[in-house]
């Protein structure tokens, strides 16, 4: 009875609990509120830039936390000997959607801070297409390597490897080419660019065209040991992904669902914040997003309430309640009420001190 | 000379006839010139048409100094002006709609898809609904019926374009019609003018409550 009056997306995060926690994830809660420094100084890693803020008593300037990312990565002693292996489910604060106004987020994830290696990786990225799972059969997981696009744009001028990688993520192919035929000396540096955006079918053929082009061999051998560990039918190789490229340097991933038009997991790996916020480690972990999830996740129960108690004025009111409550024992849910309102879903409706089993 | 902002289409032809009756007539108004200014010097008045949606802006900037708005535009964009009288005609009610099978869970946030983003970001906010307001500016009608939205909060008059997507009104969060808005340093500068206009309709006006 108790899991029935669970949200969808409550049992999603109650499965993602014990999923971490099944990989030795342990939970972190946080208070509510940070420092706004933490937040202004990295505003470009996080989903919105809008922040809500607010003074403390003591005059401080507070935010209510848009991100969990950083709250963690500020609060581990990590010295990069060891892993922690940190997951989470917290309410953020940020402006979602369309509607341009704050909103209260549920979102979870994991955090994995430390001496990260290939292990760590394949294992995080397993664990985002499982958290996929949890959600939906039809989830996909996208992954892409920072190493491997900027490998093939280590000639080119920093402007114009902007310009190329906006083009890249846009997949505007037309752009690309107008980028290599604006700049003959860079020409081949970008046609290799457009080559990767055909690069998305199968993972073996997809190397075999990498090490054609010259893509950074380390970067290579690291995503293809991570995608052997991923459910090739659920994974897809994207070149096309470079959000956040301050932070992330590794491999990228991103999840989708059916039904939901934006991606529901966005994660990677993000030395490169730590590097910024002055710890000496590596770095990788994911963000799932629940409030992505409401429709999919929405349960309508064909009934409101299974058993109205219709009562009257006169009623004696410990036997209107003791009759509701052997009703409940019986495993119904009951409201008692005078009027039942036009909209109510009921099964059926029995009047107080009548024949309860009618 | 009074610059007088008409929404162009049936309702100010309507409220021309208003003003004419009212002693502000300009017969060039209703010809078949593609003409958007018309000026009578002996009635001292100046018409253009204009979009109904921008009547408000024409009017608060102070290129007109009055104009006829509906209730919807003033809600909406909440212009500086004043609202001097209802003319009681351009009827129509703003509505949330849905589609018939819909049955709203408020465990989850509500899509609506509207024209009105203020107006429906208002009405639910007073009844403490969380919302996801989705802006469209035009066939509001195809949103809940491709799933994007829930609801819709737009305008209705017959509700013949309701009826043919499989809508039906859900709750009316108010009544439209016509409004005279005047600048309001036009009122304080052209006083006697904007008063004579304002008299003329509301003699024009009165009885005709339903």
């Amino acid at each position: 009875m108790s899991n029935l009056c669970l949200k969808g997306e409550e049992k999603v995060v109650f499965k993602l609990r014990s999923l971490y926690s099944s990989f030795g994830y342990r939970p972190y809660k946080m208070r509510r509120f940070e420092e706004y420094d933490l937040y202004a100084g990295n505003k470009d890693f996080l989903v919105s830039g809008n922040i809500l803020t607010f003074n403390d008593t003591d005059g401080k300037l507070m935010a209510l936390k848009p991100d969990v990312t950083l709250s963690i990565v500020r609060s581990v002693r990590e010295t990069g000997k060891t892993v922690a292996r940190i997951s989470y489910d917290e309410n953020v604060y940020r402006v979602s959607g369309s509607s341009g106004t704050f909103r209260e987020i549920m979102q979870a994830g994991i955090e994995c801070i430390g001496d990260v290696g290939l292990v760590e990786m394949s294992e995080v990225a397993l664990l985002a297409q499982m958290s996929l799972s949890a959600i939906s059969a039809s989830g996909v997981l996208t992954i892409s390597h920072m190493g491997i696009v900027q490998s093939l744009l280590s000639s080119v001028p920093e402007a114009l490897q902007r310009q190329a990688m906006a083009a890249l993520s846009a997949r505007n192919i037309s752009l690309l080419s107008k980028l290599a035929s604006d700049n003959p000396e860079y020409e081949e540096s970008l046609n290799r660019l457009s080559v990767l955006l055909t690069l998305t079918g199968g993972t073996d053929e997809v190397f075999r065209k990498l090490a054609s082009l010259g893509a950074d061999a380390s970067s290579m051998e690291e995503l293809k040991q991570i995608v052997s560990v991923l459910d090739p039918k659920k994974t897809r190789i994207d070149f096309s992904l470079l959000d956040g490229m301050k932070y992330y340097n590794g491999i990228t991933f991103r999840g989708f669902v059916e039904g939901v038009p934006v991606p529901v997991i966005s994660g990677g790996q993000y030395d490169r914040l730590m590097k910024r916020m002055k710890k000496n480690c590596r770095a990788i972990g994911f963000a799932v997003y629940l409030d992505a999830l409401e429709r999919i996740l929405e349960e309508v129960p064909e009934y409101d309430v299974d058993t109205v108690l219709l009562y009257k004025d006169s009623d004696d009111v410990t036997s209107v309640l003791s009759q509701a409550a052997k009703l409940r024992e019986k495993g119904l849910s009951v409201a008692t009420m005078k009027e039942i309102p036009a909209n109510l879903r009921y099964r059926r409706a029995v009047q107080a001190g009548g024949d309860c089993n009618a | 000379m009074l610059n007088v902002a008409l929404p162009k289409g049936r309702l100010g032809e309507k409220v021309y006839r208003m003003f004419e009756a009212s002693g502000f007539g300009c017969p060039e108004v209703l010809g078949d010139s593609r003409k958007l200014v018309f000026e009578n010097e002996k009635t001292g008045v100046r018409y253009f048409w204009v979009k109904p949606g921008d009547v408000a802006a024409y009017v608060e900037r102070g290129a007109a100094d009055v104009g006829v708005a509906g209730k919807d535009i003033i809600d909406e964009y909440r212009p500086d002006v004043y609202e001097l009288l209802d003319l009681k005609t351009g009827k129509c009610r703003m509505c949330v709609a849905a589609r018939k099978d819909f049955r709203d869970n408020p465990d989850i946030t509500l899509r609506v898809a509207t024209k009105f983003s203020n107006i429906a970001s208002a009405y639910y906010s007073k009844i403490g609904r969380e919302i996801d307001v989705i802006h469209l500016n035009g066939s509001i009608e195809l949103a809940p019926v491709l799933g994007m939205s829930d609801v819709i909060v737009d305008i209705v008059e017959t509700g013949t374009t309701l009826r043919e997507n499989g809508l039906e009104v859900r709750e009316t969060i108010m009544d439209i019609s016509a409004r005279l808005i005047a600048n309001k340093a036009s009122f304080e500068f052209k006083k006697d003018a904007v008063l004579k206009v304002l008299e003329g309709l509301r003699r024009q006006t009165e009885g005709t409550d339903d």
